[in-house]
């Protein structure tokens, strides 16, 4: 019993010593330099993006729309902060991360029609674990919302970076990826080129989730800050011109008096899928010509 | 208490699905005191319970793939026919549990071992929480002692069940759940891949079903030996074998073990002429392959195991037992037909697994980096970390760190064990692929 005692109690000490050394070099790691590789983005979004136009989104608005041009139309600084596979619930604490230190002149904000529906979750929030803890109201608020234990285990700095660090370290050693400064990742015009995809189904829109980007637009609206919506082009055909789920985002922003464009279900896209990469992504031709389109809307407001 | 336990672990999941386990239990009990009561029905009896479980584990299991695989043999000739599906949920561990059943009601026939009298003893050894989902496939002659016996608290094997289970769980999180992703992605999506990532894809896989596998089971071992029971090694050292037959005795022991001990001997073994033998080979990894799962695949993936048993028999007989062939390329030549034959147990069709064999022999092209170059490296630094202890623990090399007499070097590395899970695990990688046979 005594030798059982003393191996829980060794192993409990080791980890607990290794635990909080981790915890400092992590923290003072992440306040004072940029993590690298596929975090790089996000690490960016959340600690010193200061452009005028910041664009939230994820892979849809990640590939989907040039800073560069924008910038060349508007005369205003931009930045692509599309993530790929996050939903809105996570575009919002990152909008509240980004207003906690800088007010930009525009946010837009890409959806697609089944984010809004049920079928995307929250977001994957395990990136934002590192942090947690850091000052970022919005991030604090939701790991705090959590069960219990997992907010226990959120005490784990070991835990909290699990995976993390270790990436980290191997882009530091492996990975030469440049991420353009401006966040934009277009995507190559693929050999084959993509079909027309038919979607004979759609969902209903999630409260939740309308409140979310109800939320979002409130935020900005009290800041003075000028919002915009924006669906960019799939080609995803829907059998209906008109779907429950843009149809509600299209009344709040009515009620809100925000523009809202809606190319989703663009004909004219749909009519050229050289300008994909895959049925849910333009390539650069195709992002290219949908931020100009984008960069003359916003001009015009 | 402990098959209070058991019951409310399995019924956590499904609580209806208890009764099936309920039914194999008192239909096995029942008919092995029955077995040793008249000794003149006793052909009958077994026959009759045999086919009672088999039943079971076909309706519940096999029932969609029958009915799938006749209407589509039908509808080549021309006809058609409609045969409802069910909608039942596999029942999670019940090849396991069924095929315990199964052996111990043979056992008590070939009087092997006598009847368990006490239903609770007996309920409980169908039941035991930790091997009850994905085994090992306990032998009745090994477990149900134990339970008769008295268990006082023994420390160091408490500390030998823990160290198992922290290994268990390194290769289940940091192995399998980090290769997971990569795998899923390229074999969930054949036509949009090309040969060098189904190579690595399958490369990888190969480990995921071992770590997945074998790191559950050192957990359930590991789980049992904390609680004071030996449960029998499941796994040891498979990608080290130096041929197909030396990997059945080293991977899912268990398994393979009662294949060989209730179907291949009972069809004749290698005791017969050499086209019986290769035979009865064959049958046995069929059958061993449709244990696993209701899809052909498995099938074809059992009879490649089986193909490559004969292919060892004839070479072993030809160049007899010695082989003048290096170790290190039989080690290699050995996983390379194991990782082969995952290609169709991984591939949601036969289609798909003969594409990706096309692809590998043909259409190699870029490799599809997934998350990015750092989410390959990391599975292949933890695979060469497996890999480092298999081979230490398989040549005896001297170099303990978790299992040193020396607590000052033991703790620290359990320690750092529990951090590389801790920092390197995939926490999010879904369950045991073993939970669904």
């Amino acid at each position: 019993m005594k030798k059982v005692i003393l191996y829980i109690i060794g192993i409990i000490l080791c980890l607990t010593v290794a635990d909080i050394t981790f915890g400092i070099c992590s923290k003072y790691y992440i306040k004072n330099y940029q993590l690298i590789g596929r975090y790089q983005p996000l690490d960016r979004l959340i600690k010193e993006v200061d452009t005028d136009i910041i664009l939230i989104g994820n892979s849809g608005i990640l590939n989907s729309v040039n800073p560069e041009i924008i910038e060349d139309k508007l005369s205003m600084t931009c930045y692509n902060g599309g993530i790929t596979g996050q939903g809105v619930f996570f575009f919002e604490t990152i909008i509240d991360c980004i207003l906690q230190r800088h007010t930009p002149k525009m946010i837009i904000v890409g959806l697609r029609p089944e984010e809004v529906g049920g079928n995307i979750g929250e977001g994957i929030y395990d990136v934002l674990k590192p942090y947690y803890g850091m000052g970022y109201t919005s991030i604090d608020d939701h790991f705090n919302k959590t069960n219990g234990f997992d907010r226990f285990l959120l005490h784990s700095n070991l835990l909290r970076y699990n995976t993390i660090w270790v990436r980290v370290l191997l882009y530091m050693l492996l990975d030469d990826t440049t991420y353009p400064e401006n966040g934009f990742m277009p995507m190559e015009k693929p050999s084959k080129i993509p079909q027309l995809h038919h979607i004979e189904e759609y969902e209903e829109p999630v409260k939740a989730k309308l409140d979310c980007i109800e939320r979002i637009i409130q935020k900005c609206k009290s800041r003075d800050i000028n919002i915009v919506i924006c669906f960019p082009p799939t080609l995803s055909h829907f059998k209906q011109d008109s779907i429950p789920c843009v149809n509600t985002i299209k009344d709040i922003c009515h009620r809100y008096n925000t523009p809202c464009l809606v190319d989703y279900n663009n004909k004219y896209y749909q009519s050229h899928p050289e300008l994909f990469y895959d049925t849910g992504h333009v390539n650069k031709f195709g992002a290219d010509m949908y931020t100009r389109k984008i960069s003359s809307y916003i001009s015009k407001l | 208490m402990l098959l209070i336990a058991s019951y409310y672990f399995y019924m956590n999941w499904e609580p209806t699905y208890a009764i099936l386990i309920i039914i194999t239990s008192l239909s096995t009990w029942g008919c092995a005191l029955q077995i040793d009561h008249y000794e003149k029905k006793k052909k009958l009896i077994i026959s009759l319970c045999i086919i009672i479980n088999l039943l079971i584990l076909f309706t519940f299991k096999y029932y969609n793939f029958a009915i799938n695989t006749i209407t589509s043999t039908i509808s080549l000739t021309g006809f058609r026919l409609y045969i409802p599906h069910s909608d039942f949920l596999l029942p999670v561990g019940i090849s396991f549990y069924t095929f315990q059943c199964i052996g111990y009601i043979v056992d008590v026939y070939r009087k092997d071992i006598k009847p368990e009298r006490n239903l609770i003893t007996y309920a409980l050894f169908v039941s035991f929480f930790p091997q009850l989902v994905a085994g090992p496939i306990e032998r009745a002659k090994n477990l149900l002692p134990q339970f008769h016996s008295k268990h006082t608290f023994n420390g160091d094997s408490f500390i030998d069940g823990l160290k198992m289970m922290i290994w268990g769980f390194f290769m289940k999180l940091c192995i399998a759940g980090n290769v997971a992703p990569y795998v899923d992605a390229v074999y969930n999506n054949v036509p949009n891949h090309n040969g060098t990532s189904f190579l690595l894809a399958t490369f990888f896989f190969t480990f995921q079903i071992f770590c997945d596998f074998g790191g559950y089971s050192l957990i359930a071992i590991g789980t049992a030996k904390c609680l004071g029971f030996k449960l029998m090694q499941n796994f040891n050292h498979p990608y080290l074998s130096l041929s197909a037959k030396e990997f059945w005795r080293r991977w899912h022991i268990s398994l393979s073990s009662w294949f060989s001990d209730y179907v291949y001997i009972p069809l004749g073994g290698s005791r017969c002429s050499k086209a019986k033998h290769y035979r009865n080979l064959m049958i046995t990894m069929l059958t061993s392959g449709l244990w696993h799962g209701a899809n052909w695949t498995f099938v074809c993936w059992g009879g490649l195991h089986g193909l490559f048993l004969v292919c060892n028999s004839i070479y072993t007989k030809k160049t007899g037992k010695k082989s003048w062939t290096p170790k290190l390329l039989r080690i290699v030549l050995t996983f390379c037909f194991v990782s082969f034959a995952w290609i169709f147990f991984r591939a949601n069709s036969i289609i798909d697994a003969l594409t990706i064999i096309h692809n590998i022999l043909i259409n190699q092209g870029s490799l599809f980096k997934g998350d990015g170059i750092p989410s390959l490296i990391l599975p292949l630094l933890m695979i060469g970390i497996l890999l480092f202890k298999e081979i230490k623990d398989e040549y005896n090399i001297n170099l303990s760190f978790m299992h040193n007499s020396h607590l000052w070097i033991n703790i620290p590395s359990s320690a750092v064990v529990i951090m590389i899970i801790l920092l390197c695990a995939e926490f999010n990688s879904g369950q045991f692929i073993y939970f669904q046979f």
